[in-house]
């Protein structure tokens, strides 16, 4: 009965996800008939030839080249740092973790900063490289951590955690001595800090979701070894769980997930800090249907504040970090409370 | 001899269809001009082609004829759908600025330009290429000339040997100026003036408060319409500008845009370094 449910519940979510999609391609600071983009999806991405052309070609630009990439690459980054979130959260046991506990996006931000400053070549052409640059940074951050947090061949959690609070502050603070002293393109860095989706296309898209949505794929896999985990370590060694392999495999994973997510969209809080938790107070901690379930409604989450981060203030678009901020906070507090 | 002759004129022909650029090669003119930049905007609207300008941003504020067209985002952000609602021919640029943004336009099949001069003569220059871009040459070439001409008669009034220390300050709280690589210094020394950052060999470097005291400027010249702000601080009531009341305020998008108000800009600085009328 209770399993019943809960894949009703799931079916409800990736309902919400799609007409969610949907609804925020339909929605933009250009209006365009929701008919129209509803039968230009039909007819571009089903192939259905027959409909007839009742839109302009400047109106598909617009839908296929600019909002269905960016609103999917929302979707995805949502679900991929949610579902990262329960992994860190689980493994660390630690519920303040979020994807960036352990010097990703510091890792990242330092990345782009340098890269942005002195690396990329003035012109065009080369701002398309900003990812892979992030991307190096948050893996290198996370190693570094990772190896100061490895105490005698074995991982601590709380060292983890202080390892990333102190490799996450001086990254930081080296990305503001870069900026005190390169004051050139530092909009870009700014821009960058705050987390923001604007101008990714499917490029982006492509770059970032293999990563995401394998990462999130194994996650699943390795939730029911996630919850014995969390009945305490001596009790799944026991169980024949090897719980040295099991947190780095996990904490590889989760890395590896955010670090894509954080390379090409910068750094969007919040979203997996709240997620996991909301979703855990809605249907409980098996990390099975937590981790499908955070990924789903990350995905709802992300999409929804882009949305409002393109049309609110349109045609200025703001950074999507402000508004899940901003939205995400007061609704956490209000789910502590009522729990 | 003919021979070698038919050969320099088919070399030249085949560089001028290579220097002509993607636009004529077309045979077509943009109608529909897209500016991201507000230097790009004032210098389409001082070619008389502002009337084919179809989208701004909102940082474009000069001329006021600018603020009526289509906001496509600001500085730091371009809303990608308005933008291409406008269906541009083109869409000119900073290549400093929003460079992702532009890159994604480029990827789209739109057609993109950028400028980014940063000099006084290649703001000049910079008149003759965007005249070509957008189907403008001859005024361009026209404007170029003008801006020469008036280079050449204002740093003609500029009185020999008398030399001026000056501070321009960007910023407060940090101390930041303006140094090397920006137009100020350089219009700074046209004036006949004489940067105290000149040593800085950065564009926008930070100063402390002391080296600014050491420094002793002659002219202090404020950007942010601080006046009264500046006029209070304790510590600077003993710089030679203070005292001699030589402390300005002035409308920075004259100093910083490359665009011809630059020449406004230097004709100000000649005038409060030198207290000449022009």
């Amino acid at each position: 009965m209770r399993t019943r449910s809960g894949v009703l519940r799931g079916v409800v979510l990736l309902a919400v996800l799609l007409v969610s999609i949907l609804v925020a391609a339909a929605v933009g600071s250009v209006a365009i008939s929701p008919v129209n983009v509803g039968r230009m999806l039909l007819s571009r991405i089903l192939g259905f030839d027959s409909i007839e052309r009742t839109w302009t070609a400047a109106e598909e630009l617009i839908v296929m080249q600019v909002r269905l990439p960016r609103v999917l690459l929302a979707a995805v980054i949502g679900g991929g740092l949610s579902a990262a979130g329960v992994l860190f959260q689980g493994i660390l046991r630690n519920p303040l973790a979020d994807p960036y506990i352990i010097g990703v996006s510091s890792g990242a931000s330092l990345g782009a900063a340098a890269a942005l400053l002195f690396f990329i070549p003035a012109g065009l052409g080369w701002y398309g490289t900003l990812p892979l640059y992030a991307f190096a940074g948050a893996v290198g951050a996370t190693f570094i951590v990772y190896r100061v947090g490895l105490m005698h061949g074995r991982l601590h959690p709380t060292n983890l955690i202080l390892a990333g609070v102190a490799v996450g502050a001086l990254f930081t603070a080296m990305v503001s001595f870069m900026m005190v002293f390169k004051i050139q393109n530092l909009q870009d860095v700014y821009m960058w800090l705050m987390g923001s989706l604007s101008g990714r296309g499917w490029r982006q898209l492509g770059a970032a979701a293999p990563y995401v949505l394998a990462g999130s794929a194994v996650a699943v896999l390795f939730a029911p070894k996630l919850d014995v985990y969390l009945l305490g370590e001596e009790t799944a060694h026991s169980l024949g769980i090897d719980v040295q392999r099991l947190q780095k495999q996990v904490l590889a994973i989760g890395a590896l997930i955010a670090a894509a997510c954080v390379a090409v969209s910068g750094v969007i809080g919040f979203v997996g800090l709240m997620v996991p938790h909301a979703v855990r107070i809605w249907i409980g901690p098996k990390h099975t249907r937590l981790t499908v379930y955070a990924f789903l409604a990350g995905a709802i989450f992300l999409v929804v504040a882009d949305t409002l981060a393109r049309t609110v203030f349109s045609p200025i678009e703001l950074p999507v970090g402000i508004v899940t901020a901003m939205t995400g906070g007061p609704f956490f507090i209000y789910l502590m409370r009522r729990s | 001899m003919h021979v070698k002759l038919s050969h320099a004129v088919l070399a030249l022909l085949v560089l001028m269809m290579l220097s002509s650029g993607t636009v004529f090669a077309e045979g077509k003119v943009p109608q529909r001009i897209v500016s991201v930049t507000p230097n790009i905007t004032e210098n389409l609207f001082a070619l008389g082609v502002g009337d084919r300008v179809v989208g701004v941003t909102s940082w474009c504020t000069y001329p006021p004829e600018a603020t009526e067209r289509t906001v496509i985002g600001d500085a730091f952000s371009l809303n990608m759908e308005v933008l291409l609602s406008l269906q541009p021919d083109i869409v000119i640029g900073d290549s400093n600025l929003v460079a992702g943004h532009i890159e994604q336009l480029q990827s789209l099949g739109i057609e993109v330009a950028s400028t980014d001069p940063t000099t006084v003569e290649e703001v000049i220059e910079s008149m003759v290429t965007l005249g070509d871009l957008v189907g403008a040459g001859e005024a361009g070439r026209a404007l170029a000339a003008q801006m020469r001409a008036r280079l050449a008669e204002l740093t003609a009034k500029v009185p020999a040997g008398s030399s001026k220390r000056v501070f321009v300050e960007i910023w407060y709280e940090p101390v930041m100026t303006a140094g090397p690589g920006s137009f100020l210094d350089e219009l700074i020394n046209l004036a006949g003036g004489e940067n105290i950052a000149a040593d800085t060999g950065q564009a926008w470097p930070q100063l402390s408060e002391e080296q600014v005291l050491a420094r002793d400027p002659e002219v202090v010249i404020l950007t942010n319409f601080n006046m009264e702000e500046a006029l209070q601080r304790p510590a600077w009531q003993g710089l030679t500008a203070y005292q001699t009341g030589a402390v300005y305020e002035v409308n920075p998008d004259l100093y910083v845009r490359g665009t011809p108000r630059l020449l406004d800009g230097l004709a100000e600085l000649i005038h409060l370094i030198h207290g000449l009328e022009l």
